[in-house]
């Protein structure tokens, strides 16, 4: 056989051979790429603030909404989790040495101290790694972000609206206590403690609203602890972070000087509190896990709008009502999601 | 084109003609899968939309019980407080996933009942809403469905039922902020089920994305219109699916189905149900769709390939045994076409081409015997050229042929010598160029020494001419003799004339400077033996004293011998004459006899003296002949001498004159000693005297016989003789009465 052949003959074979492989392997990479696994084959470190501990349904919640998205821990993501107290610049101090060992894909936070910390510590250390919230009450007033719609930054996430809510419950209140005469509502934040709003509707009202700023944790409990509580008085809790971080030492007081409490969520209900409205905690913890996995994938934070809780509760303790010696109308029971009657 | 080899082309064809149906079936094979799988996934994009618009569906259905619900309660002739029914509403509210807001209107459109999930309202905060445009639409259609807006990251929409008194009267309206999360919930639920990338999606008639599993797109309002799906959805479709194939805004290739969804609220007592105007988009990606055809396209393919593979290695091996065989004949002809005439082309199968391969080696055989006799002739025929050439160039005569136009075709040596010119710078040349010919002083043309062959001669010499003038290149004058002949068969071959070249000059010179001497010689000699002759005739006459008688027999021998030196060199003069051509003769018509008679005087005395019987017989009534009396007389007298001189005592020596028709015949026989046979050719020759004349008289000049000839040849006459050795001799002279004599004046 010539020469001039076999060359004809090899162009040949190597043209179908080459085009077979290329159709081949076109076949071959769409059929695959249908195929891809959801979550991502690389292990993702996420950094998680718990603060404070009336918060850690949100953790547990978001946790198990996590492993049903299909993130299996030391498989798919690994959680460094950081309890911090009340104290901005240690918190701050916290996130910055993990940063500084590990490497961090994304900063889980709850409350807005953690989350505050979380944002100051990547804008002044210049890093992008998104910071991605649970139960931070009004983000926008609180200069976390720029709007709901977009952060503008690396902050996205899940909002209880307890700012709005805490009128609510005071209507809630009102049904539950119609004898009340005094409100009093011991608040840090002005943002997530919604304290005008609540401030114009006692007022509003015809009742005598008793308020008081406070600094810490300690100051919080100086206040409470010597406050001339009278008959008919009623706390009302706030959600900001002392408020949050003082929760178990607060509800013991109140009922020790047997002063209802109104709180915010159906934990504070479990815990001792009489009543309490606004979104479930562990709801926001399982709602901010689609936020995370939307980040982990790739997407800015940035562009992610940020969510409103999406499932209010009123939660009733019939326990401390008796404790209490209170009767509850018939009507607010009936509403009730949740009635917590142990004996 | 570049030279493609048979067996490529064979290799290819074969191949091809494999390829080609293969590939039809493979192509339309696929193309009905495809169409297959687009119209499965067609379908199945109609049922995830019909699913999502049943989700959907259901859920308005039951938003609008609930809505039916505090409509009832809120009925002016339900049995029910109002404050119950504002308990019943606060619970409602509470109870439900969905409601955000609801709030009740009096047939005036004015807020007689609001709660709100988050938000405290007191009385104080009641609105007047009869004039928008919910009440409006709600009051008229008995269903009001709003469009979606977003609040706070979260979508919503406004649902209104009208609240109808037992008569059928207008009497107000319930409103509801329906939570419209449950969109997003049926897409994302839906999108899970089509394959990544795909989605589902709703959009309103606008084409504004109103669910999305990607809230943004719901919260940014994005109008997706362009898309072709939507667009065709929302404009042309009318309620109709709508199948496209397009790039979606993300760059994803996908096959997008739109369905209407279709809720049809009835309110029992409007007669039209309230539809919404709005599409679920499925966009199945086409790397899903196509999955199963390019796995199949794969198979196929690979089979196709392989099945290509085989029938490639096929066609090598047919192309092989069908392209052999002409290969074998093509390298045997290409081979053959080198040179090589002993190839032999291998017969490599019996068949039409086998046939000709053994036609073509027949013809290889006969073709190589061809050229080898063709070269054995050639050989000859160089060999032959080669001692052409040579006798050519060894011929002393110069040769030039011309063909018909007289151009130079041949040169030989001998004519280069002559000519002073090289074969090389004559070749093709006209002959009149290179070879100039003069006769006398008169220049000869080409047609005159080389006439044309139509002219008449095809054959034989057409020119012959001596002694003619040849100027070479050099300006020097040649004489030559020149003969032009033409052979029959150059005519054919475009052969002209042949012309051979004598080269004579150096003869020609030599004669001349021979005539010359004698011509001076003999004027030079002829006074002095006048002198001699006078001194010895005065010598005799005894004028200057007595001789004594044996002074008187010298002096008379002197005058004899004197005598015989005159007519010597008058014999010499002649024939320089002669020769010189100016021995001119003038003719005069006249009779013959007193020439005879003078002759006779003299002879008479002459034959008597040597005691010879001069007979005589001459013929009476002779004719007048035209001739130059003295020239006639010397030719006559001269052989009447000769016959005396050569015939011994004793003999006869007879002069007998007739005439015979118009000639006059002129006879002088003798009986003397005869000319040898071998010397017949040289009797009219100068100097010429046989043995026998010259051992029987010494003296002779023997010039006599050649002037004799040459008179008579003027005369336009003939001389001829018979003679036997010992025997004698006879002359004769024929002169034509008629004839006109050839001579000149001179």
């Amino acid at each position: 056989m010539r020469i001039q052949t076999l060359y004809a003959l090899g162009v040949f074979l190597f043209v179908a051979v080459a085009a077979i492989f290329f159709v081949g392997y076109r076949a071959f990479v769409m059929y695959d790429t249908s195929n891809q696994p959801v979550v991502s084959d690389h292990l993702h470190t996420i950094l998680v603030i718990e603060n404070p501990p009336a918060l850690d349904v949100v953790w547990q919640r978001f946790h198990g909404a996590m492993v049903e998205r299909g993130y299996e821990d030391d498989k798919d993501v690994t959680y460094i989790v950081k309890r911090v107290g009340t104290n901005l610049s240690t918190t701050k101090n916290v996130i910055r040495t993990v940063l500084e060992t590990e490497q961090v894909d994304l900063i889980y936070t709850m409350g807005i101290l953690a989350t505050r910390a979380a944002k100051e510590v990547t804008e002044e250390d210049g890093t992008a790694i998104p910071v991605v919230f649970a139960v931070v009450s009004d983000p926008v007033g609180g200069g976390l972000v720029a709007s709901m719609h977009s952060s503008g930054n690396n902050v996205t996430g899940v909002t209880p609206v307890n700012d709005f809510v805490v009128l609510k419950r005071f209507e809630f209140l009102r049904e539950a206590l119609p004898d009340t005469k005094r409100v009093i509502y011991i608040w840090n934040d002005k943002q997530t403690s919604g304290i005008d709003a609540v401030k114009q509707g006692v007022i509003d009202s015809g009742l005598v609203f008793i308020e008081k700023y406070v600094e810490s944790p300690s100051e919080f409990m100086a206040f409470l602890s010597s406050f001339p509580f009278q008959k008919n008085d009623v706390m009302i809790r706030t959600s900001d972070s002392v408020g949050a971080t003082v929760l178990k030492e607060t509800i013991y007081t109140t009922l020790n000087k047997e002063i209802p409490l109104i709180g915010t969520n159906q934990s504070d209900v479990t815990q001792g509190a009489l009543l309490s409205y606004g979104a479930n905690y562990g709801d926001i913890g399982a709602q901010s896990s689609k936020l995370v996995e939307r980040v982990l994938q790739g997407e800015s934070p940035a562009h992610i709008p940020l969510e409103d809780a999406e499932n209010f509760e009123l939660s009733i303790n019939l326990d401390t009502a008796k404790i209490l010696d209170i009767t509850l109308p018939e009507s607010i029971l009936v509403k009730a999601h949740h009635i917590l009657s142990e004996k | 084109m570049r030279h493609i080899k048979l067996h490529t082309k064979f290799v290819i064809l074969f191949t091809a003609v494999s390829l080609i149906p293969l590939t039809i079936v493979v192509g339309v094979s696929l193309l009905r899968f495809q169409q297959t799988l687009e119209s499965d996934a067609a379908k199945l994009g109609a049922q995830f939309a019909a699913t999502a618009s049943a989700e959907i569906k259901s859920f308005m259905v039951s938003q609008l019980r609930i809505l039916d619900n505090v409509a009832t309660i809120y009925h002016p002739s339900f049995p029910i407080e109002r404050e119950t029914a504002d308990q019943i509403l606060d619970n409602i509210l509470l109870e439900s996933d969905n409601f955000s807001d609801i709030s009740v209107l009096n047939a005036e459109g004015q807020e007689i009942a609001h709660k709100n999930q988050l938000f405290l309202i007191t009385k104080d905060d009641y609105r007047d809403l009869h004039d928008s445009e919910a009440f409006t639409l709600v009051k008229e259609h008995g269903i009001y469905v709003g469009p979606l807006y977003i609040n706070r990251g979260r979508p919503f929409f406004d649902f209104g039922r009208q609240i109808l008194s037992s008569d059928g009267t207008f009497s107000g309206a319930v409103f509801a902020q329906v939570d419209a999360r449950v969109f997003p919930a049926v897409v994302e639920e839906i999108s899970q089920l089509v394959e990544k990338p795909g989605r589902v999606y709703i959009v309103n008639g606008d084409g504004v994305v109103i669910a999305h599993p990607d809230l943004s797109y719901v919260l940014a309002e994005r109008n997706l219109s362009e898309l072709p799906v939507v667009k065709e959805a929302i404009t042309v479709a009318q309620g109709k699916d709508v199948v496209q194939a397009y790039t979606n805004e993300s760059g994803d290739k996908v096959l997008g189905s739109a369905h209407p969804i279709v809720v049809e609220l009835f309110d029992l007592r409007s007669k039209e149900p309230a539809t919404l105007n709005w599409h679920v988009i499925v966009e199945q990606p086409e790397s899903a769709v196509y999955a199963d055809a390019r796995a199949a396209a794969f198979f196929l393919i690979f089979m196709s390939a392989t099945a290509v593979l085989l029938a490639a290695i096929a066609a090598v091996l047919l192309a092989g045994r069908v392209s052999r065989p002409i290969e074998a004949l093509h390298r045997a002809a290409l081979e053959f076409g080198r040179g090589n005439l002993k190839f032999r082309a291998e017969i490599v199968s019996r068949d039409e081409i086998g046939d000709l391969a053994e036609g073509f080696n027949v013809m290889a055989s006969r073709v190589m015997q061809t050229v080898e006799s063709l070269k054995e002739e050639e050989r000859t025929t160089a060999a032959e050229r080669n001692k052409l050439s040579l006798i050519l160039s060894g011929i002393t005569n110069a040769v030039i042929a011309t063909d018909r136009n007289h151009r130079i075709i041949l040169f030989n040596k001998a004519a280069e010598m002559l000519t002073g010119l090289h074969t090389e710078g004559v070749l093709d040349v006209s002959i009149q160029e290179v070879v100039r010919l003069f006769d006398e002083q008169q220049e000869l043309t080409v047609a005159e020494y080389c006439p044309d062959a139509d002219m008449g001669v095809t054959e034989g010499p057409v020119f012959s001419k001596n002694g003619l003038k040849l100027l070479d290149s050099n300006g020097n004058e040649h004489f030559v003799n020149l003969v032009t002949g033409r052979i029959k068969e150059g005519l054919n071959a475009d052969l002209g004339c042949i012309l051979t070249f004598q080269d004579v000059t150096r003869d020609f010179v030599m004669e001349r400077t021979k005539r010359e001497f004698v011509s001076i010689a003999a004027h030079q000699l002829r006074t002095p033996l006048t002198g001699m002759s006078w001194i010895a005739e005065a010598l005799l006459s005894e004028v200057k004293g007595k001789l004594t008688d044996p002074q008187k027999e010298l002096v008379k021998k002197s005058v004899d011998a004197v005598r015989r030196m005159v007519e010597l060199v008058n014999d010499l003069l002649d024939v320089s004459r002669i020769e010189e051509g100016r021995f001119g003769i003038k003719p005069l018509s006249q009779p013959l006899y007193p020439v005879l008679t003078r002759l006779l005087d003299i002879f008479n005395k002459e034959s008597k003296r040597r005691n010879i019987t001069l007979a005589i017989d001459i013929a009476e009534g002779l004719p007048d002949l035209s001739f130059d009396a003295s020239k006639i007389e010397f030719a006559i007298g001269n052989l009447i001498d000769n016959a005396i001189k050569y015939t011994p005592e004793g003999g006869t020596v007879s002069l007998r004159v007739t005439q015979e028709n118009e000639q006059v015949i002129i006879t002088v026989s003798d009986t003397g000693i005869g000319i040898p046979d071998g010397e017949y050719d040289r009797v009219f020759t100068k100097f010429f005297r046989s043995k026998e004349a010259l051992a029987y008289f010494t003296d002779g000049s023997g010039l006599g016989l050649y002037v004799t000839k040459n008179i008579i040849d003027q005369h336009g006459g003939r001389v001829w003789f018979e003679s036997e050795k010992g025997k004698g001799t006879t002359f004769h002279i024929a002169l034509s009465v008629s004839a006109k004599p050839s001579g000149t004046d001179v």
